[in-house]
């Protein structure tokens, strides 16, 4: 055999097609049901975007046949991404090709309100990743036109879409928690939040995270996500905010801070702790409500429910899936539990099979379908993202920072 | 590129080794694919150099994750996972990407005489591996008798969809899915104008570019004392011993071969393959070991492949004398 590598080869890939097995007719096992097909563009295809890309892929009667960046490589990428999607360098070109019925947005934070507002006056239905925006007018603005639109409108704040959240929520809100005591949440990832590139204009409109001007920190870019569960499950909102942080370990220059801590305090007197670093990883990403019967443990494709030694049994435990940690026993929270425990798979039921974002989309692809309310909507997703916006203002004052949803 | 070679280490180890290291690379790990991956990329020295490199690696470490989030059976919310989770005849419709890899790995099927197969995951399952992955409960290696990996998925380049033709069928990358995310990381690095750098996956899949600190091609322990020496050359390393399973008594190697539907015989302690391409030389390196016939023919000029016996004594297979045995050489 001569040599192959994986350049040459895609030239021959044609070729290579021949010696395969080809299936004249998919329809015949039923692959897909709808009839008609959802057109969606994807605007922004950097990491996030292309996530999207794929989970899109993986829903029924979806078909993603555009794709924009105005970043040329990253617009390259995406349409590899794709199967036959076309690339557009503008939303304006992309929207008046007339192609796309929905149009899901994950361009950067500060640019969702000119992206968003042009998207919602063609009319089609809108997903935009949050947080919302950078400023508390730009998350008021897109409010506004969301409201004015016809067409259906989701944020990406995944935690509402997602089926272990949405199995855990009824267990807090049915008093298997009781009184809740504390909340308490962190995001620990170990990265640099640098994206590389040679040429410095490029390098500069990639790293707009390290820009306080055009981001809003780890309390604003990761926090937001999370403090959105916590509104959901209490159905309250924080009312101040304290916060430090700083640059720990990245001395590169930058100023945004790699690890920050914040206190969000609710008019009752509870509270809600949140740290995130890009330092380390330990723990990863999870919430936790402490109450005086149970604690509920979130882990975004797990959960579990560690109860008190004093807290009364219900009949389900006895049947239920249990996993250690340390000294503790944290019940599974498991999706469709009943249904999988009658066929004898209630461990297969154990993390959820899909990403959060996957939920998130899916939700978003039903609303339109069905004409209904997508889980998050922009006014869930405006209060997060002004929330996220005072805790990363109290990170950088290092003040208290009252929180102000009046008019969202 | 220098031709791959075995040979003594040029210079004699550094005592400050690591500090030397972390001074003149970006060094990152993470996890990745279900192994370890660990990149480290030249700098000049200066904190900017660093710098740039550091962002780049991160660049590396997103390109990774990107790939795992595809193709890892470890993740279940990976594409892979979930095609092996679908009955037979659900079609998945891919990007261009994915199917470009998936027409590779038919591709290096075809030229390993089916000793390379991403379906040969359905034989680690029907023999008891990766159990706590996948539901094996219709899986045994007695009922795959009437079905042939060689046709066990089915594409379709119009659609560039790929679907199964049994609910048995699993696919495992873990054969190709690092070399070949090496190979689009070396992409990367050229495009950032990295030379010298050396990146590996699980130890497994080797990517070595340029030179090391002592402008020598980079080193990697291969066998008991035994190197290999890359410059702009990718090796994949296979072992028969490195999983096993106990079943009925039998200590099982996790190596399959899709022709037999059986583990491979372990006449074959490790193979090891130098390829300009990562992905094709993690193949290769699978293939002969499963079926050591294959050293011969896959040996070009482009293409070395190190065999080691699994006996007391290993040889070395080289047709090219490009590469000479140093044991026990410090």
């Amino acid at each position: 055999m001569t040599d192959l590598d994986r350049r040459t080869f895609l030239t021959h890939a044609a070729g290579g097609v021949a010696a395969i097995s080809l299936v004249p007719n998919f329809k015949a096992f039923g692959g897909f049901a709808r009839d008609e097909q959802l057109n969606i563009g994807v605007v922004g295809v950097g990491r996030q975007g292309r996530s999207i890309m794929g989970e899109l892929g993986k829903i029924s009667g979806v078909n993603v046949v555009a794709v924009c960046d105005i970043d040329d490589r990253r617009l390259k990428s995406g349409l590899r991404r794709s199967s036959g999607a076309t690339g557009y360098a503008s939303v304006r070109e992309l929207i008046d090709s007339g192609t796309v019925d929905a149009i899901a947005i994950a361009t950067p934070t500060h640019t969702h309100r000119e992206v968003a507002i042009e998207c919602l006056e063609a009319g089609v239905h809108v997903y935009l990743e949050c947080p919302l925006a950078h400023t508390r007018e730009d998350c008021i603005a897109i409010t506004q036109a969301a409201r004015k639109s016809a067409a259906v409108v989701a944020a990406g704040l995944q935690g509402r879409s997602n089926p272990v959240y949405s199995l855990a929520r009824g267990f807090f809100r049915s008093d298997s928690v009781r009184d809740l005591i504390s909340m308490r949440a962190q995001n620990h990832r170990k990265t640099t939040w640098i994206t590389p590139s040679n040429d410095p204009v490029r390098k500069e409109a990639l790293n707009w995270k390290l820009d306080p001007a055009r981001a809003n920190g780890l309390a604003g870019e990761w926090g937001t996500h999370q403090f959105d569960v916590f509104h959901w499950y209490t159905g309250k909102y924080p009312t101040k905010v304290i916060g430090t942080g700083g640059v720990r370990f990245y001395e590169d220059g930058r100023t945004v801070a790699d690890t920050v801590s914040c206190m969000l305090i609710y008019e009752d007197g509870a509270t809600m702790a949140y740290d995130a670093t890009i330092a380390n990883s330990y723990g990863g990403k999870h919430e936790v409500f402490h109450g005086s019967n149970a604690a509920i443990k979130l882990g975004w494709s797990h959960g579990w429910l560690f109860k008190e030694a004093d807290a009364p049994t219900q009949g389900w435990e006895v049947y239920a899936n249990r996993q250690q940690f340390h000294n503790d026993e944290g019940i599974t929270l498991i999706a469709g539990a009943t249904k999988l425990a009658e066929q004898g798979k209630l461990k297969d039921g154990v993390g959820l099979p899909h990403p959060s974002v996957y939920y998130a989309l899916e939700d978003w692809v039903s609303a339109i379908e069905s004409g209904s309310t997508p889980a998050c909507t922009i006014e869930e997703a405006a209060r997060a993202t002004v929330v996220g916006i005072a805790a990363n203002d109290a990170v950088v004052s290092g003040k208290m920072v009252d929180i102000d949803l009046a008019g969202l | 590129m220098h031709s791959p070679s075995i040979q003594a280490p040029c210079v004699p180890q550094d005592p400050d080794h690591n500090r030397h290291l972390t001074n003149r690379y970006a060094c990152l790990a993470f996890d990745a694919m279900g192994c370890r991956f660990e990149s480290l990329l030249e700098t000049d020295g200066t904190a900017m150099s660093r710098s740039h490199a550091q962002s780049i690696s991160e660049g590396i470490r997103e390109l990774v994750l990107d790939w795992h989030n595809r193709l890892s059976i470890f993740d279940p919310t990976s594409l892979v996972s979930q095609i092996n989770r679908a009955d037979e005849g659900v079609e998945f419709i891919l990007d261009d990407d994915m199917f470009s890899l998936i027409l590779l790995c038919e591709q290096l099927r075809n030229a390993t005489n089916g000793a390379f197969n991403i379906a040969a995951g359905t034989l680690m399952n029907a023999h008891g591996f990766r159990s706590e992955l996948t539901d094996t409960t219709h899986c045994d290696h007695q009922s795959l008798d009437h079905l042939s990996l060689d046709s066990a998925i089915m594409l379709n380049p119009q659609r560039q969809s790929i679907m199964k033709s049994d609910r048995r069928v699993s696919l495992d990358f873990g054969a190709i899915g690092k070399g070949y995310v090496l190979d689009l990381v070396r992409e990367e690095l050229s495009e950032y104008g990295v030379q010298n750098a050396f990146i590996h996956g699980g130890t497994s899949s080797i990517l070595a570019l340029g030179h090391d600190q002592n402008a020598c091609p980079w080193s990697s322990q291969i066998h008991d004392g035994l190197g290999v020496y890359l410059s702009g050359f990718a090796a994949g390393i296979s072992e028969s011993n490195s999983q096993t399973h106990v079943d009925d008594d039998i200590e099982l190697s996790h190596m399959m071969d899709p022709v037999s539907k059986s583990p491979a015989s372990n006449s074959m302690k490790k193979v090891v393959c130098v390829h300009s391409s990562a992905a094709v030389a993690d193949a290769y390196s699978t293939a002969c070991l499963v079926s050591p016939e294959l050293i011969h023919a896959l040996n070009t000029e482009h293409c070395t492949i190190i065999a080691i016996g699994n006996s007391a004594s290993p040889f070395i297979h080289d047709p090219l004398e490009v590469v000479r045995t140093l044991r026990n050489t410090q």
